[in-house]
């Protein structure tokens, strides 16, 4: 069954992007709809997981956002070799976000923004050529960020935030022992990390607004995560691996440094722009350290990763057609991460064009908007040296979200 | 469609009057199409249409022993023929344009004989808490294959000079070793030679794997055959004899002659692979006694103290070599019998005899010891060995008792690879795997020569064991395979046959070679989709 659905392609603007790895880069409707650019918006609370700076400049003592999006990723692979090809079968990734601010002083602006920036959620067939690297993942994570803003003129802001992050993952694969295929999932509900976020904001006229912000790496640590063994022979059942019932791993969520600036070309139109150099270099390696409780005996799997720190350039553009209605449009590009002879189907990477959309619904306070976005994976041959995986990959992906805000004075 | 929907309130939104020119703006910027969310490549496989290039697949004939049959597990039946090499190539060739393949598949899924006393197929099995390979008895008689002529013509047990032997499929002499009941299975007459059975398909495309045998029989009994170097005859050969590599390269010549330049087919050709390495003889160490062993490291300073007497007479005789010792912190090597070693009976017993020792007794151990040694690293165990090794030799007992010992004494000195040197069929000595690794390197030579002069495709099945074999092995989607025994994957429970994976590897090899030579496209397998050993 073929799932249609709509892309736009922008005419004379070339192509755009959406993050690599396993970055969800979706923490606010209207920076989504802009072509994920963030660092400069300070509309409302939402910024301050783009730049905690940000929350100086947002035009309201109180102000909160929230919202949601569904993310439909397609992934699919084919062996030119073989005649083989998979593709997944993928629940609905459901990223939210929340923040809220409050200025006490007139100086300085606190807040908390809740996100869930990084994450994959894919299913591949159970009998699929590449069932012994994974059938199904879920990767999750939560960031909870408390944050203060101190805003040193009106042109000039600081913030920075405390980032504590949580995390969930479920891995789950196919192994053959000689000729018995035997299951191994991997399950962590309380995997932590810690992290933080600092940024500048700028506002050197009225009509342009600049954002400087860095992320820290957070470490997502999952220690005494259970591991579970299906289909193991009788005989085989006393002996290791199999008798493991615990690992350790730790995935690295990686830093992001962003630099943007926007530029309010007439009162009705809004430019945006945005690079942002995400630290996937220090993504070397997945180990997994599988332990039997009872022995202490342990085995290690190993897969190199040698990911490559990228850059994502992005634009965007509001037009404020009303003074009910605002028209968004963006694009982004985003280059692969995971070199070809590394490339495994857990995150499935490709170099990225992705255009968004999408409009905002002013009702004085309160804000509704909505998006759209289109992402298509550039296909490209892969073969892991590693593990023998190959052949041509393919991504689409197709997300639409929905984000309220409310400020007050 | 969301995002459709976004776009048309966008569009409609923007009728007003003064939207206009926005309006305009955006749809000259954007042009809306209705395209997949599922990926797409530039060449789906789905599409992909595989071609023969200048070879023709209509008809083709697989020649060659027990690999090319499929023989599995120690036997050959149903499943197994389905998984053979040959039939996988099949498969792929009728993607460009080959044709039907039929095999002689045998009655059951046991396989054997059960009037020849052949046993059917190995299962792993649960034996006293040990996974052990236990043989099936076969269920089916000789019984001939109907539905004939065949296209793979593989017969288990042939070597290379068989293959134009008229009368080797006579069922008439099965039973006395005259002809191989595989090939009488399929045989066009009593008098049929598999060559001239093969030539009268007149294929279009052959493939031709054989020779392993002209040295496996050799290497897997031990070395107890003899070496034929120089001797062209093979009516004079013993079943465990190397075939001379003269004659083998006259066989081959005589195979290509016929089915290349009289019938005109084009072909591929495997060379052979080193019995190194196969788990039949990299499975059982040399050095296999381990003193953490309840049943043997108490009895270590007994045993050092018993060739204490016989090592001072190795010594006294300028054979250090000879000497036996058992040490008792790392796994020694087991004591074998080498028959290229100097006879040293007769020595052995005087110098015990005139150190006291009594006439029966020095005797004894005249004979036993007069060729033994302890095996060395360049000594290849038989995979068979693991059920003697440590083991009390009943027959060595008996004897022993019949010569007026006791029970207890007797048993002592019986116990096989300790106090009882093993026999030449349990190793493989360095003398031997090099008489092996010589045969079989002019047989490789001569296959790689005529693969030229015929102009076939070499698939050079022994570099790919040599891979195989290597700590790295090979591996597909995330599953290593190598040559370890049952865990590696692609050997089956006889250790010298492969499993439906490893003919899957194999079946790739001569993929990628016939694709290389012959300009077709034919796809690979995917090994990981085929059966192997399964683990009860």
């Amino acid at each position: 069954m073929r799932r249609i659905c709509l892309s736009v392609l922008l005419l004379g603007l070339g192509a755009t992007a959406f993050a690599g790895g396993y970055r969800v880069a979706l923490q606010g409707v209207r920076q989504a709809s802009m072509g994920l650019t963030g660092v400069m918006h300070a509309k409302d609370a939402s910024v301050a997981f783009f730049n905690p700076a940000g929350l100086a400049f947002v035009d309201a003592k109180v102000s909160i956002a929230a919202g949601g999006f569904g993310v439909t990723n397609n992934v699919a692979w084919q062996n030119p070799s073989t005649l083989e090809s998979a593709e997944t079968d993928s629940p609905m990734g459901t990223p939210i976000y929340f923040a809220a601010s409050y200025r006490p002083l007139k100086d300085v602006t606190v807040g908390v923004s809740f996100t869930t920036p990084f994450g994959s959620t894919l299913k591949w067939p159970e009998d699929w050529a590449g069932r012994a690297n994974i059938t199904q993942i879920e990767l999750k994570s939560y960031f909870i960020q408390p944050t203060v803003a101190f805003k040193f003129n009106d042109w000039f802001s600081v913030g920075a935030g405390f980032i504590y992050a949580m995390g969930e993952v479920n891995l789950q694969r196919v192994n053959a022992v000689a000729g018995n295929e035997v299951g191994l999932e991997i399950n962590d509900t309380d995997a932590h990390g810690l992290g933080f976020n600092i940024g500048a904001y700028i506002k050197p006229s009225d009509r342009v607004n600049i954002g400087l912000a860095y992320r820290s790496k957070v470490d997502m640590k999952a220690n005494y995560g259970e591991a579970i063994w299906s289909n193991v022979p009788t005989a085989l059942s006393g002996s290791m691996p199999f008798t493991t019932d615990q690992f350790n791993a730790m995935l690295p969520l990686v830093s992001e440094f962003t630099a943007g600036l926007s530029y309010q070309a007439t009162p009705k139109l809004t430019l945006a722009g945005e690079v942002s150099v995400h630290g996937w270099g220090s993504y070397r390696e997945l180990v997994i350290n599988l332990e039997n409780t009872s022995t202490g005996e342990t085995v290690e799997s190993k897969q190199t990763k040698n990911y490559k720190d990228r850059a994502v350039w992005k634009i965007g553009a509001e037009y404020q057609a009303t003074d009910l209605l605002a028209l968004r449009l963006g694009y982004y590009f985003d280059e692969f991460v995971t070199p070809a002879e590394y490339w495994s189907p857990e995150t499935p990477d490709a170099t990225r064009h992705s255009v968004t959309g999408g409009v905002g619904l002013n009702f004085g306070r309160f804000n509704v908007d909505a998006m759209a976005q289109y992402i298509y994976g550039m296909e490209r041959y892969i073969d892991n040296i590693e593990t023998g995986f190959k052949g041509d990959i393919g991504v689409r992906a197709f997300i639409f979200g929905l984000g309220l805000s409310y400020n007050f004075n | 469609m969301p995002l459709f929907s976004v776009w048309v309130f966008l569009i409609t939104s923007t009728k007003k009057e003064k939207m206009k020119n926005l309006s305009k703006i955006f749809l000259a910027a954007t042009l809306v199409v209705f395209s997949s969310c599922d990926p797409e490549f530039d060449n789906p496989v789905a599409d992909a249409q595989p071609t023969s290039g200048i070879a023709d697949f209509s008809r083709f004939v697989a020649l060659g022993n027990s690999l090319t049959a499929g023989f599995t597990d120690n036997a050959l039946f149903i499943s197994a023929q389905q998984n053979s090499y040959p039939n996988i190539l099949a498969s792929q060739m009728a993607l460009a344009g080959g044709g039907a393949f039929a095999q002689p598949l045998m009655p059951d899924e046991i396989g054997g004989f059960s009037d020849f006393g052949i046993n059917g197929r190995l299962t792993l099995q649960l034996v006293n808490g040990a996974l052990t390979p236990v043989p099936t008895p076969a269920q089916s008689p000789f019984t001939p294959a109907s539905g004939g002529p065949f296209n793979n013509m593989g017969v288990p047990g042939a070597k290379s000079f068989h293959l134009l032997a008229q009368g080797y499929g006579n069922p008439g002499g099965i039973a006395t070793g005259q002809a191989n009941p595989y090939f009488a299975r399929f045989a066009s007459s009593n008098n049929a030679s598999i060559l001239g059975d093969a030539a009268a398909q007149q294929p279009t495309f052959f493939t031709l794997w054989i020779g392993n045998n002209d040295v496996l029989s050799y290497a897997t009994s031990g070395g107890t055959g003899v070496d034929q170097t120089g001797n062209q005859d093979p009516t004079t050969y013993g079943s465990t004899d190397i075939t001379d590599p003269t004659l083998f390269a006259g066989v081959i010549q005589n195979i290509l002659e016929v089915m290349v330049n009289q019938v005109g087919a084009k072909g591929a050709i495997a060379n052979i692979p080193s019995v190194t390495d196969i788990p039949f003889f990299t499975t059982v160490p040399y050095a296999p006694l381990d003193p953490s062993n309840p049943s043997y490291g108490p009895m270590i300073p007994m045993l050092n103290q018993f060739y204490a007497q016989l090592n001072q007479v190795f010594d006294a005789l300028g054979q250090p070599e000879r000497k036996v010792t058992f040490a008792s912190d790392a796994a020694s090597p087991v004591v074998i019998k080498d028959k290229d070693l100097a006879d040293l009976s007769a020595q052995i017993t005087s110098i015990l005899i005139s150190s006291g020792v009594d006439a029966p007794t020095a005797t004894l151990m005249g004979i036993t010891y007069g060729q033994s040694r302890q095996a060395t690293e360049d000594d290849l165990m038989v995979f068979t060995s693991q059920t003697v090794i440590g083991q009390i030799d009943a027959e060595r007992v008996a004897a022993l008792i019949a010569m007026g010992m006791s029970q207890e004494q007797a048993a002592q000195l019986s116990i096989s690879g300790i106090t009882y040197p093993l026999e030449d069929q349990w190793v493989l000595t360095k003398i031997e795997t090099a008489k092996v690794a010589a045969a079989t390197a002019a047989y490789n030579e001569t296959i790689r020569q005529l693969s030229i002069n015929y102009d076939l495709a070499f698939v050079d099945a022994h570099r790919a064991m040599q891979e195989l074999s290597s700590s790295v092995g090979i591996t597909y989607y995330g599953n290593n395979f190598n040559t370890t025994y049952v865990s590696g994957g692609s050997f089956s429970l006889d250790a010298v046959h492969l499993t439906a994976k490893g003919y899957a590897i194999v079946a790739n090899y001569f993929v990628d070679a016939i694709n290389f030579k012959f300009g077709a496209t034919l796809p690979n397998v995917n090994p990981n989709n085929y059966p192997g050993v399964v683990i009860p």
